[in-house]
């Protein structure tokens, strides 16, 4: 085998290692998890905070199916308060699409809600 | 042939004729007619039936408060004119809203007058039948043809199967053709199907439907087709009403004082 080659062949591995280690190269750090903020957040929401954090979309689900299919439109909270069953229900105390925003533009999450519905 | 089974077939036929004639008579599920009485003519009475008596001649020419509001409620696009038009109620000429009745001599004014046309909200429901996704159904507990936006894909069998024209198809975004958007009701989205719900998101708050509220005129009356004491049963009672295309046997719960 020739010099020149056995250069080549070198400088092709060290590309090839170069670019499969290269996102082990970098510095720093994953983005920050956002942690989004209810506009009123001394009250308390429907469910737990740590429910409505993990099973929000069951409870929406939920939601869905029985006001639209069932016509019981009113939630029960654990402590005995009555909700009507309405996304405008959540933007009472949460302000904003923003707010659910933050979430799942960093998780990847494009849920559909608003192509129909309103954000109040 | 051989003589054996000549015999052999002959029995063997006689048998199966036999069993064919004791069977029709031991099972009766096997009588091959049956005909169900047509159940557009009977009455069932459970539950809450929400129906509307459309008391024509008190409808005004020119008037179209009642779509105007039911339109501005309900977030509906203004695709006028288009093959993109989306209603939920409307006025057409007799022709087009009673098709199977006769148009021999009619009076001029039954000729060139405009009658509403909406969903019928029917007993029978053609559309539900058609539904592959059951995004349409009918509400058990008050007898209204509803939607579940979330679950149509746009198939538009429902619009195949009702003979009174009363579904639209969001062929484009509806959202840049609505005048004024009411943020109390959803719009919907390009792909899916929409019609009158009956205002069922107004009755769930105690109150008439839009089209109704809105009329000064007393035409569009609704209430409980299953009440007896209910003012569109009086109606009912007094005069004689016609439902559309009553022959199909949807059993519409909408009817038409002519």
């Amino acid at each position: 085998m020739k010099i020149k080659e056995r250069i080549l062949i070198a400088a092709g591995l060290f590309l090839f290692f170069f670019a499969v280690t290269y996102a082990f190269w970098q510095e720093g750090e994953a983005k920050k998890i956002p942690i989004p903020k209810a506009m009123a957040p001394d009250k308390h929401c429907v469910e737990s905070g740590e429910y409505m954090r993990s099973s929000h979309m069951l409870l929406l689900d939920k939601w869905r199916k029985s006001a639209v299919r069932e016509g019981e439109r009113i939630h029960v909270a654990p402590d005995g308060r009555e909700f009507e069953k309405n996304l405008s229900t959540c933007f009472q105390c949460h302000g904003s699409r923003g707010f659910c925003v933050q979430c799942h533009f960093y998780a990847s999450v494009r849920p559909k809600c608003f192509e129909c519905h309103h954000e109040m | 042939m051989n003589e054996n089974r000549r015999e052999f077939i002959r029995k063997t036929g006689l048998g199966v004729l036999a069993g064919i004639g004791a069977a029709s008579g031991i099972i009766p599920g096997a009588s091959f007619e049956k005909v169900a009485a047509s159940p557009a003519h009977q009455d069932e009475a459970t539950g809450v039936r929400w129906g509307m008596v459309i008391d024509t001649r008190k409808c005004r020419d020119g008037c179209n408060r009642c779509i105007d509001a039911c339109h501005e409620v309900h977030n509906v696009p203004d695709f006028k004119g288009t093959k993109d038009e989306i209603k939920w109620i409307w006025k057409d000429p007799y022709e087009n809203v009673f098709p199977g009745e006769s148009g021999q001599f009619l009076s001029k004014e039954t000729k060139e007058g405009l009658y509403h046309a909406l969903c019928n909200h029917c007993d029978k429901p053609p559309c539900v039948r058609a539904c592959p996704t059951k995004a349409t159904f009918k509400r058990k507990w008050d007898g209204i043809v509803a939607m579940d936006y979330h679950r149509c894909i746009g198939c538009r069998f429902c619009m195949a199967a009702c003979p009174y024209g009363s579904r639209s198809f969001n062929w484009r975004d509806p959202r840049p053709a609505i005048k004024k958007i009411n943020p109390a009701y959803p719009t919907r989205e390009r792909g899916v199907v929409e019609k009158c719900n009956f205002c069922s998101e107004r009755l769930a708050q105690g109150m008439k439907p839009a089209c109704v509220a809105e009329c000064s005129e007393g035409a569009l009356v609704f209430g409980d087709l299953n009440d007896p004491n209910s003012e569109v049963r009086e109606l009912l009672e007094n005069n004689h009403t016609l439902q559309r295309r009553s022959e199909l046997g949807t059993r519409p719960s909408v009817f038409y004082i002519l």
